[in-house]
């Protein structure tokens, strides 16, 4: 937990970084927005708050906009994100059986998710570890590797 | 300095080197290792032949590739990588109807010299020394329809938009791609990034637009970083900013990246987006072109509409007709995946027969190893396989009632494949990706669902109240998610039950 000066000091930093990089006008909502999930790898609520000061806007409407986005995060990932596209294209291709292979293998500290449609449909069935899609997968020790690092 | 003059001397400045290597690096290939190969193939070869990176050809079924006149063979002796130089690729792709994607994954997409080596820009300089109705009659003569999906009469909506008076007026490109199963957008983005920047200012110009936004989905990184790029040196170059092309044209190209979400794609929540509100749809009207971004009049196109304005005008409306169907002129690309051997992204003519596209672009032996085929997303629906004969790609409801091609998506289902699973599945996207803003999609998505349960096919369904609540769902909500939620489980009672 920070003290109260560090939690002051955090965001008159933000503050002055949001100065200098976003015009004060409701368009800058989702670039910055944008700005703070790069920065924090979330979007934190203090910086809701900060960015509404900024733009001069509630920060429940800026927390109501950043909520209706799918790729914009409100917590801290806490485990390495494996996604499993199980779009139609890839399940075409063996999406779920790949699905069903990790499921089993129960790794540590791994979180297995679906995706809808990674558009990667052309290579597929696809797998994506920490945002990094690899295409052509199948459910063999090459994929466990691939996870483990 | 006339444009002709301003062209030939930022050409003479890019000479291309004698020899050069181009790894396709696209999304596709990204995820199959095309990194690696450009990495190693930069510090293999020898100083005089040069490695730089296009996009993909479209050719994805034997991505990792590269693209190389000469044989080079005994330096890629250890790397499993195709040539799309190569009999099967230049085939596949000789073989299309290539205006959008032409010269796509053979030209540089780090620099600008291979598009200009293929008359890049000297559309726009011709533009630039007319004047902008002239352009719009071209456009007009045309036919040249929308890509995004509506195939909606560009020359209307610019001309919707002409007729607003207002100070400001906006062009915003339609780059949020979201349709399961389509990723041509971004093959064009990565493959030709300075093509949509000529078309954009064409557009942009023919319009009399003050502003240019444009807009790319959020998980395409590739195609904003793309985009990006080619953006800043078209502004070094004196392509875009002020006095473009030596003449009076001023006009800057504003990229943004959206956050997620399907009803993105959709023109009033795009524009929403833009100015920072929830993404949800706008009541209509007033149609964007009279009200849209702050409340000024706002054309929105696609990519690929846009990237047709170059060879519309370097070649003239009346060999733009020669090519397509009658009532739709033109290509369109269409997006192939799922059961075919050679997934991948074609442009074709309009009005081409879809069993013919399955059997020659997707190495289909048998049209009757496929169970159906999901076509133009969740938007759209399914069809039985031996009904493709029948159908062509073309606006509108290509089986009259229930499914439309969309933006292009053609996903083949093999004979193993439960089309009832994928029913619910578009189903259960379009419940996931509403957005709550009206009754009948929130609720009437999720009805869907359950009335149509988990059990495997053949288990007890009420078609009949499915039937009749997704027409409900599609007759009374207010955008093109809402009103196109109910088509999966239309098309399955149609075609299939």
């Amino acid at each position: 937990m920070a003290s109260a000066g560090e939690e002051r000091k955090r965001r008159n930093e933000l503050r002055r970084e949001l100065i200098d990089k976003f015009p004060r006008d409701r368009s800058s909502l989702l670039p910055a927005l944008h700005y703070l999930q790069e920065t924090f790898s979330f979007v934190p609520d203090w910086g809701i708050e900060v960015l509404g000061w900024h733009l001069g806007i509630p920060s429940s409407e800026v927390y109501g906009a950043a909520t209706t986005y799918s790729e914009l995060s409100l917590s801290l990932p806490s485990h390495t994100i494996v996604l499993v596209c199980d779009g139609v294209a890839c399940r075409e291709k063996g999406a779920i059986q790949i699905l069903e292979f990790l499921k089993e293998k129960k790794f540590d500290g791994v979180e297995i998710k679906t995706t809808d449609c990674a558009f990667m449909c052309s290579v597929a069935p696809a797998v994506s570890v920490d945002h990094t899609w690899y295409g052509r997968q199948v459910p063999d020790n090459s994929l466990v590797e691939l996870i483990e690092g | 300095m006339n444009t002709e003059k301003f062209l030939n001397s930022i050409i003479s400045k890019h000479q291309k080197q004698d020899s050069e290597v181009l790894v396709q690096i696209s999304q596709c290939s990204l995820a199959v290792g095309a990194e690696g190969i450009f990495n190693t193939l930069k510090e293999r070869l020898p100083d005089d032949i040069s490695v730089d990176y296009s996009g993909c050809d479209g050719a994805c079924f034997v991505a990792p590739k590269i693209h190389y006149e000469k044989d080079i063979g005994h330096y890629l002796e250890d790397i499993s990588v195709a040539n799309s130089a190569d009999l099967v690729v230049s085939d596949y792709i000789d073989s299309q109807t290539r205006i959008v994607l032409e010269n796509a994954g053979s030209i540089s997409a780090s620099g600008i010299y291979g598009y200009l080596g293929s008359m890049g820009f000297s559309a726009l300089g011709r533009v630039l020394e007319q004047s902008p109705e002239e352009i719009v009659d071209l456009i007009e003569g045309s036919e040249l329809k929308g890509r995004g999906g509506a195939y909606f009469p560009v020359s209307v909506k610019w001309r919707s938009a002409l007729t607003i008076n207002s100070q400001e007026r906006h062009l915003v490109v339609n780059a949020e791609e979201g349709e399961p199963g389509v990723f041509k957008d971004r093959h064009v983005m990565e493959s030709v990034p300075f093509r949509l920047i000529e078309g954009a200012l064409i557009a942009a110009y023919a319009t009399r637009c003050t502003s240019i936004r444009l807009y790319v989905n959020a998980e395409a990184h590739l195609s904003f970083n793309r985009m990006q790029k080619a953006l800043d040196i078209c502004r070094a170059e004196g392509f875009l900013g002020s006095k473009i092309m030596g003449t009076d044209f001023t006009i800057e190209i504003e990229i943004m990246k959206g956050a997620g979400g399907y009803v993105c794609g959709e023109e009033s929540t795009l524009l929403n987006t833009i100015e920072g509100k929830r993404r949800e749809p706008r009541l209509r009207p007033p149609f964007p072109t009279e009200s849209g971004l702050n409340q000024q009049p706002t054309i929105i196109n696609n990519v690929e509409t846009l990237c047709n304005l170059p060879w519309i005008v370097l070649n003239g409306s009346d060999e733009f007709k020669k090519i397509g169907d009658i009532d739709t002129p033109g290509t369109k690309i269409i997006s192939l995946s799922g059961s075919v051997s050679t997934p991948g992204v074609v442009e074709v003519p309009m009005g081409s027969n879809l069993e013919d596209l399955l059997i020659k672009y997707g190495d289909v032996s048998n049209m009757d190893d496929l169970s159906g085929i999901a076509i133009g997303g969740p938007s759209s629906g399914v069809i039985t396989s031996s009904e493709a004969a029948n159908l062509s790609i073309e606006p509108g409801f290509i089986d009259g009632k229930s499914v439309m091609l969309g933006a292009g998506g053609v996903i083949a289902l093999s004979k193993e494949t439960d089309v009832l699973q994928v029913v619910r599945k578009l189903s259960e996207y379009n419940a996931n990706e509403s957005c709550g803003k009206c009754t009948p999609c929130r609720e009437g998505t999720q009805r869907l669902l359950e009335m149509m349960g988990t059990g495997p096919k053949g288990a007890l369904i009420d078609w009949t109240g499915l039937g009749s609540l997704a027409e409900v769902i599609n007759a009374a909500s207010l955008c093109g998610l809402g009103q196109a939620a109910g088509n999966p489980v239309l098309s399955y009672n149609t075609h299939f039950q």
